[in-house]
This record gives C-alpha cells, structure tokens and sequence, in this order.
C-alpha cells in the first residue's frame, strides 16, 4: 500500500530587502534580533482537487522602515507550479515567483524531481496565495492517500484520489470489447458504403 | 466570388473583432483569462525564436498573433466556400464554419488550429476537380439541383462508351505540385495530416488505374496475350503509380523534411524530441476523453510486469485506428474532403489522448459534408445534441475529479466509452446518409455503381 503523503517541509528564510536610501553596509543592523524572532508564519493548503492554493500569512511587528518578504519553498515531485500561470501572476498582482529548475508540467510523478519556488511578495505584503497543481500519481490498491499524522512543526499535506488498481482487468476487458464491436460496426458500414 | 460570400465573411470577421475586443478587455480587467493558456505557449515560442533570429519581430504579438489566427480562419471559410462550390454544392454551407461558436470561440481564444484547416483545405483546393452537371442528378433532400454556373468547358463527361482525356489534362501537374507543397506544410505543422496522405495518393492513382485498364483493353483487343508478355516492368509499375502520385509523395515529403532539417539546424535536439519524438514517447496520462485513458492510466505503474504490458497494450490500441483509416482511405479515396473527415474523426475518437481541441480538426470538413447530406433535420439535431451530450456527461465526473477531488474514476471511463460509441453511431449515420461526389472523370462506371 503506498502511503504516498504529500507534506511539505519548508524552510523559511526570510530575507529582508531595504527600500528607503539606506546603504547595504548598514543592512546588517536594519533588524534587531529579538524583532526577528517576533517573526512567524502560518501556511495552510487550501481548496480541493488537483489544483490547490498555498496561503502564506506572515506576523511581523510594525517597523519604521518598509520591509518586503521573499519565502522560499521547498516541494516534493509529487507537486508543480505552472509558470504561464505564474506569468499571469506577475503581470496582474506583481507577484513575482521564479523557480529553480525547470518544471514539467506534463510529467507524471515517478518521473519529476522536487524543485524550490522563491516568491518574493509585493512590497509590504505580508500573505500571498500560490497556486499549485497535483501530478499524476501510479494508482494503488486503496483509492485513497493516506494522511501521516499532522505534526505541531506543521507538516501540511493533501489527498489526492487515485485509479482503482484492482478493477485492472476489468476495465481491459470492458473497454477492449467495447472497442473492437465499435471498430467493426463502422469497418461494416465502411465496406457497404464504399466506392471501390 | 460572389457577392453573398463576402456578406458572410464581413459578418464573421465582424464577430470575430467584437470577441477579440471582449477579449482583451477581460484578460486586462480579470484574472481568470480569456485567452487560452496555449496561446502564452505560441507567444513565449515566438520569443525564444526571436532570440536566436533578431530578425523577428514579437513586440505586438499579442495582438498581432490572434490577429493572424483571426484572418485564418476567414481564409478557411473563404477556401470552403470556393471548395463548395466547385464542388457543386451551395457555398452557404461554409457559415457552419465561420458561424459556429465553437470555431468561433477557439480561434479568438488564439489557437493556432485555423492555420492548420488553410493548409490542409487550400490542398484539397488544389487538388479538387470540378463537379460536372450529371454528377447531381443523384437527388438528395440537401442538395441544390440547378449548378449550370459551375460547367465549364474542361469537364465534359460522356456516359456510355467513353472517350478518356488525357492525365495531364484532369489534374493539373502544376496544382498537384502545390498541394504537395501545401500538404508537406500541413504535416509539418501538426503531424495528424498524414493520414491524409494515403487517399490522396489513391485518387491521384484512380484516374490512372482505369485510364491504363482501358486502354489496355483496347490494345490487347487485337494482338491477345503478346501485349502482356512484351510489358516491361516499367509499364507494369507504370499501371499502378501515376506520374502525378509520385509528384506529390516527393513533393510533400521533401518540403517535410527539409523544414525539418531547418528547424534542426536552427535549435537543435530540443526541436527534435518537441516535434516528433514527443509523439512517439508521450507519457501524459492525465484524464481525458480518450476511451483509453483509465485503461493506460491504470497500465502505467512503472512496476515491471505490467509496464511490459502496457508497451504491447500501447500497440494493440493502435490496430483499430489503422484499420479503420486503411478502410475508408479505400473506400472514400474518390472523394478527398469525405474521407479526410472520416479519417479524422475515426483518429480523433480512437486515439489514446483526445481533447475538445482535436474536434476543431474534424469540424472545418463538416460543410463540404453536410452539403451533401441527406439527413433530415430532427435526426442531425438529435445526432449533435447526442454529440454534446457525451461530452457532457464525460465532464461533470471530470469536473469532480479535478476541482474537488472526489473519486469519480470509474464514471469517467464509462462516459469515455460511452462517447466513443455516439461518436460511432454519428459517423456511421454520416457515412450512411451521404453521397460521395466521384473526383474522377471516368462517369460511367463509377455512376452506375452508386447511384441509388
């Protein structure tokens, strides 16, 4: 039984850009360390089917300056983000989220790798939306996932249904039949009809 | 051409700008676009060519490109019109083209679909003869009677003992050339078009095959067997390949393969695997409206046993396609835009991937079809609402599956199978009702075989 699960680990690395005139060197002391651990996030999954929403919301308390967020993601194959959707992103919310290997959108599963997305919020935004779309998965005995145990550190995972292995030979059978009778309903009317 | 046809076509291309215009406003003003996500993938192709030729201009392609498939699909109207009529059939039918709200919605959503039916009916184009009077008076409930207008002086047709023109006379070495030309583009561009290759090549053979079979009657008539005994092979081989056949299979596969060695020099490997191989070792199982899909769906654990089974699985699949489409190439070969249809219909309903963009391929023969068609009008009703009511009921499962995850499986394999038999059932009315115009000029034999 493959207990397929998808669930993230990501890492957060919030990276702090400076908008205001203020000189790289000094960046170092733009952050007081006990801000920085003030610093949360939440994440969850959400809508249903294959195309699901990742909503990232982040805490921060309020600072003289503008702060702007970058979010890198870590996700496993089992997961892809479509770049012409990305593209849109970008043009409409000025989102812009690029990511570190090239994905592709029609590979199954067992045949993709997993990639990192680095969103880079809007400035002084602080929640973003990214949507992300499921591959296909070899099916298994149980037409559902199992979901592991959701952990405090915040694993977040998804189901996603899966074909019916054991109906295998059934449906080989039904739709092999169903094919040769249509195949040879129209070769009949093919050859009545036919000039020849 | 007349001047009904361009009313039809100011009216279409009228339409046309209007939902290019809501278009465009909807993709600036919402996020859900209007413009198909295929076109961003024609766009961004046109500007990684633009990198390797700066000679390409993409700043306003945007506009520009569906600008382009717009026009196209004017040109595919205008091209059915000109075919309809040569055809002798009545050059209205091509509104079931530039009306239908299928095309409509396809070719301003930017699809590159509307260039495909140019090629590939402008070839038709070429190679069309025209209908002579006699050939009507075959009486269908569709079909005008009165086509004094298309006579001309090239076709005359004599029943009864015939007196036979010359090849060169009937089909034109020259358009035979340029529809290769235009046929090697069409496959080049979408590789499904070479199934065509194969009735066209008979029917530029037909006229030879009877030509040579009566004059070598007449021969023979006097000096028995020694004619036979004399032919070298050369004439053996000359009763079966016509000079024109051999000009369109080398013309059409020399423009193929050089546009793609072009292409290959140009950008390499990657144009090679995306272009053809890509075909061979697609690996998209994602649920579509193929009857085969959870049938290769569930074949495709890469486990080793099955996955054995499913590369001979993947060729059993292909017999009834190339059945079918070796049947009705023979069958339909003297009538090209039929048996273009049936070819891809049958193409389109077996395949191992089908989506609602495929059914545009078949869509741009349905005038030249329906012109002469003698269903009556409930039944081609029932026989469209039939059509998409398969597709619907294919598509809430579909709905389910995708958008919220219900497992909804196995009621989309059976509204695939059941899709796959309505798509049967309308083809085999369609080929039932329907009166095949003979592209030959011998009348007489073909004639009185058919007529009923």
């Amino acid at each position: 039984m493959s207990a397929s699960m998808v669930y993230f680990c990501y890492l957060l690395a919030v990276i702090l850009y400076f908008l205001n005139h203020v000189d790289a060197n000094e960046g170092v002391n733009c952050f007081p360390s006990e801000w920085l651990e003030s610093l949360s996030m939440s994440v969850t999954v959400t809508k249903a089917g294959f195309h699901r929403d990742l909503d990232y919301s982040v805490h921060l308390t309020p600072v003289d300056h503008a702060v702007q967020l970058l979010i890198i993601q870590k996700l496993p194959s089992g997961v892809y983000m479509d770049h012409y959707q990305l593209e849109s992103l970008r043009q409409d919310l000025d989102l812009e989220v690029l990511l570190d290997s090239e994905v592709d959108v029609e590979a199954p599963e067992f045949l993709s790798s997993e990639f990192a997305a680095l969103i880079f919020l809007p400035s002084s935004s602080l929640s973003v939306s990214i949507p992300i779309h499921t591959r296909i998965r070899d099916q298994s005995l149980c037409s559902w996932l199992e979901v592991q145990q959701l952990q405090v550190s915040g694993a977040v995972g998804l189901q996603v249904p899966l074909g019916d292995a054991s109906m295998f030979t059934c449906v080989c059978v039904v739709t092999l039949l169903t094919t040769a009778l249509s195949c040879c309903y129209l070769l009949k009317l093919i050859w009545r009809h036919g000039t020849y | 051409m007349e001047h009904r046809a361009w009313v039809l076509l100011a009216a279409a291309a009228l339409l046309r700008f209007l939902l290019m215009g809501i278009g465009l406003y909807h993709d600036q003003n919402s996020r859900l676009k209007y413009t198909d996500v295929d076109y961003q993938v024609f766009r961004d192709g046109a500007r990684n060519m633009a990198q390797v030729n700066p000679h390409a201009q993409t700043g306003a392609f945007p506009l520009w490109g569906k600008l382009l498939f717009g026009a196209c699909d004017l040109l595919c109207g205008a091209l059915l019109w000109k075919l309809l009529v040569l055809r002798g059939s009545n050059g209205l039918w091509s509104g079931l083209w530039l009306m239908n709200p299928l095309v409509l919605a396809i070719s301003t959503r930017g699809s590159c679909d509307a260039l495909q039916g140019v090629l590939v009916l402008a070839t038709l184009l070429l190679l069309q003869n025209e209908a002579a009077p006699q050939l009507h008076r075959i009486g269908t409930d569709l079909m005008p009677t009165k086509q004094a207008k298309t006579v001309s002086s090239r076709t005359e047709i004599r029943t009864g003992s015939e007196r036979l023109r010359p090849l060169e006379a009937q089909t034109g070495s020259s358009r035979v050339f340029g529809a290769s030309v235009l046929f090697g583009l069409a496959v080049h561009m979408r590789l499904y078009p070479i199934t065509y290759s194969l009735p066209i090549v008979l029917s530029l053979g037909l006229d030879q095959n009877s030509g040579n079979r009566n004059v070598n009657k007449r021969n023979t008539s006097g000096k028995g067997h020694n004619q036979w005994r004399s032919s070298s092979a050369l004439q053996i081989l000359n009763r079966f390949f016509s000079k024109d056949m051999l000009i369109f299979a080398v013309g059409s596969a020399s423009v193929f393969l050089s546009l793609g060695l072009i292409f290959y020099y140009m950008y390499g490997e990657q144009f090679l695997n995306q272009w053809l191989l890509y075909h061979l070792s697609r690996k998209d199982i994602r649920h579509n409206f193929s009857p085969f899909f959870y049938l290769l769906y569930l074949s495709s654990d890469p486990g080793v046993e099955k996955g054995v089974m499913s590369s001979a699985l993947g060729l059993t699949l292909l017999l009834p396609q190339l059945l079918l489409l070796i049947a009705a190439s023979f069958a339909f070969r003297s009538d090209l835009p039929f048996c273009c249809y049936v070819h891809t219909h049958i193409l389109v309903s077996f395949n191992k991937i089908c989506t609602s963009q495929y059914f545009v391929w078949y869509v741009c023969f349905l005038p030249l079809v329906c012109a002469r068609l003698s269903l009556s009008l409930t039944r081609a009703f029932v026989l469209l609402f039939l059509w998409f009511l398969g597709q619907a009921l294919w598509l809430l499962p579909a709905y389910l599956l995708e958008f919220e995850s219900v497992n909804s499986f196995f009621f989309i394999w059976t509204a695939s199978l059941f899709f796959l038999i309505i798509n049967c059932i309308i083809l085999g009315q369609i080929i039932t009702h329907y009166t095949p115009l003979q592209n030959t000029f011998t009348a007489g034999k073909w004639l009185r075989h058919k007529t009923d």
